[in-house]
């Protein structure tokens, strides 16, 4: 079946459904669309965000229209979304009612998702950490950079967020109590918990895949060491047993298994245990000073720091191949690189902006929050 | 039960025993590569060996005071504050005497830094009610959450070494600042040699 008697026969089954629900096979890298923009209420702002989601995705080319035409009409509220093929036979039409921000992101991801088969992620959110105040403040926005909320107001150190896949809650840390304690705030509510206040060191939390549970690095029994605790807080499990310090825990996608640093050998490297129990091995990627492991929703990739010429960069280890790569160079730091949802896009903070990058061709983007400072991001999925 | 002169060990024979217990408490789950090179100084006594560290010592319960506003660092002033970067690593030998510092990545005790930690012990036993704050700090290169960890890292190995010194560990509290609070601003080797530290700080009565 060539590309247009595919999206035929998907404009038939859309037509019926009005539902997206199916993929379309594509026979290269990207999808050639012609844009004709968004008319309406806020028409221009929508255009523009779709116009930017799409073209951050790496996978949708703006042009001829080839493959689809996009276009759509909005309201206040209201956003009717339409795809069609070339010969303008339908294959999406599409009502999204919300906030009009919510409505071009879904329109977007909708758009990718039926294109390419990948899923999109302009619905992702990020939590992150600004200085804009002057201190060290949580925050949480679109990964478009806009619908920045400011979700603390402590003037003391706030650092490490990780919000679950759902947007829904992000742990953190803070040092309100004054001594560096791991909190979850659920973001419907704004209700803040602390979840763990050992002596020591309480940091760097991280979901696990179902939401049940926090791996994070605890120090009360004598040494920074990776522990999971129940999301609710309660009898921390150790992980690990090192000399050195343990830190910066990441699930991988089913759960089964964590990447973390250790220094034991002089400077942190990854290292990767399985769960419940088993010994840890390290992660062979040919980088010194490697730290802040993110592992792909798809289990093949992990993302991680490591200093290199004097600054920090991104590199990705493929774990299929065992090959790793380095993504950005240059005189600028890197840092706390963080999966997006297709295994493709990273966010990471370099110089106090936040970047959007596409690991397959290293274009990177900037997110404009329009807040200084920005740092430490962590995606939904 | 031996005799009671069997037990009349020098000071350091309960940290010897308690870090045997712990050695044979966690050996089962340690892997079993080698002791790093780094693993230091830190709490070795002579005639202990790497395993006999007393590492994994747990910590004291928190005690009712604020960290970041309850502790004095003035206690331990004195010594140079000059910047004294090693030619052959990157240790900083300053003197100045509240501050232990620290090569890169590393939690190791040099010996540069031992006489400031000998003193800071013959204060605790002169001052027995007294409990101090161990924070430690990281210079602005790598990570903000490695280098959390490797603050308190950092603090563990200056508790764990002046419980080596015989100070009791429920007297002795550890925290870390991460790379949040340079001693120094900027950037540069001899920048990062003095922010790679442990702050001693006297908790308020």
């Amino acid at each position: 079946m060539n590309i247009k008697s595919s999206l035929l026969f998907l404009a038939s089954v859309l037509l019926s459904l009005n539902v997206l629900s199916a993929q379309v096979t594509v026979r290269k890298g990207s999808v050639q669309v012609r844009f004709d923009g968004i008319i309406g209420q806020d028409g221009p702002s929508i255009t523009a965000l779709v116009r930017e989601h799409l073209q951050r995705s790496g996978v949708v080319q703006i042009g001829t229209g080839i493959d689809a035409i996009i276009s759509g009409t909005s309201t206040t509220g209201t956003l009717a979304g339409r795809v069609t093929d070339s010969a303008n036979q339908p294959l999406l039409s599409k009502t999204y009612s919300g906030d009009w921000r919510d409505n071009a992101n879904r329109f977007a991801d909708d758009i990718v998702e039926l294109l390419t088969g990948q899923p999109g992620i302009a619905t992702t959110r990020v939590a992150f950490i600004s200085r804009r105040t002057g201190h060290k403040e949580l925050y949480i926005m679109d990964i478009s950079g806009q619908r920045v909320i400011q979700l603390t107001n402590d003037r003391t150190i706030s650092g490490g967020p990780s919000l679950d896949r759902n947007a829904s809650r992000v742990a953190y840390t803070s040092y309100r109590s004054g001594f560096p304690d791991v909190y979850v705030i659920e973001l419907a509510t704004g209700r803040r918990s602390r979840i763990a206040a050992f002596p020591g060191l309480n940091s760097g939390p991280a979901w696990s895949p179902d939401g049940r549970q926090i791996a994070l690095t605890l120090s009360y029994q004598g040494n920074p060491e990776i522990y999971i605790i129940p999301a609710a807080g309660g009898t921390p499990q150790r992980i690990t047993r090192a000399r050195g310090t343990d830190s910066s825990p990441a699930w991988a996608p089913d759960g089964r298994g964590l990447i973390y640093v250790n220094d034991d050998g002089g400077s942190p490297r990854l290292m990767r245990i399985n769960l419940p129990g088993g010994p840890a091995t390290p992660l062979r990627t040919g980088q010194s000073f490697t730290t802040e492991p993110s592992w792909s929703p798809n289990g093949k990739r992990i993302a991680f720091n490591a200093l290199t010429g004097g600054n920090v960069h991104v590199f990705i280890h493929e774990l299929e191949t065992g090959q790793t790569r380095q993504l950005t160079s240059g005189q600028n730091d890197f840092e706390d690189p963080s999966w997006t949802r297709n295994s493709r896009h990273i966010v990471v903070a370099s110089n106090g902006r936040l970047l959007l990058l596409d690991a397959n061709t290293s274009q990177s983007y900037v997110i404009n929050n329009e807040l200084p400072q920005s740092m430490e991001p962590s995606c939904s999925l | 039960m031996n005799s009671h002169k069997a037990w009349s060990l020098p000071a350091h024979s309960n940290l010897f025993i308690s870090a045997l217990i712990v050695a044979v408490l966690i050996l089962p789950g340690c892997r079993s590569s080698q002791p790093s090179a780094n693993v230091p100084g830190s709490a070795r006594m002579d005639g202990m060996s790497d395993e006999d560290l007393a590492f994994g010592q747990p910590l004291p319960e928190r005690g009712n005071f604020n960290p970041m506003s309850d502790v004095s660092y003035a206690e331990f002033t004195g010594g140079s504050m000059t910047t004294n970067v090693s030619r052959t690593s990157d240790e900083h030998t300053g003197t100045d005497a509240g501050k232990i510092y620290f090569a890169t990545n590393s939690n190791a005790i040099v010996p540069s830094q031992r006489p400031k930690l000998d003193k800071i012990a013959a204060w605790m036993r002169a001052n027995p009610t007294r409990s101090i704050l161990i924070a430690g700090h990281c210079d602005e290169r790598g990570t903000l959450e490695y280098n959390r960890a490797l603050g308190e890292r950092r603090a563990i190995a200056v508790r764990d070494y002046l419980i080596g010194l015989g100070i009791a560990g429920d007297r002795l509290n550890t925290f870390s600042y991460g790379e949040e609070k340079p001693a120094v601003p900027g950037t540069g080797p001899a920048v990062w040699a003095q922010n790679r530290r442990a702050e001693i700080g006297v908790i308020n009565d």
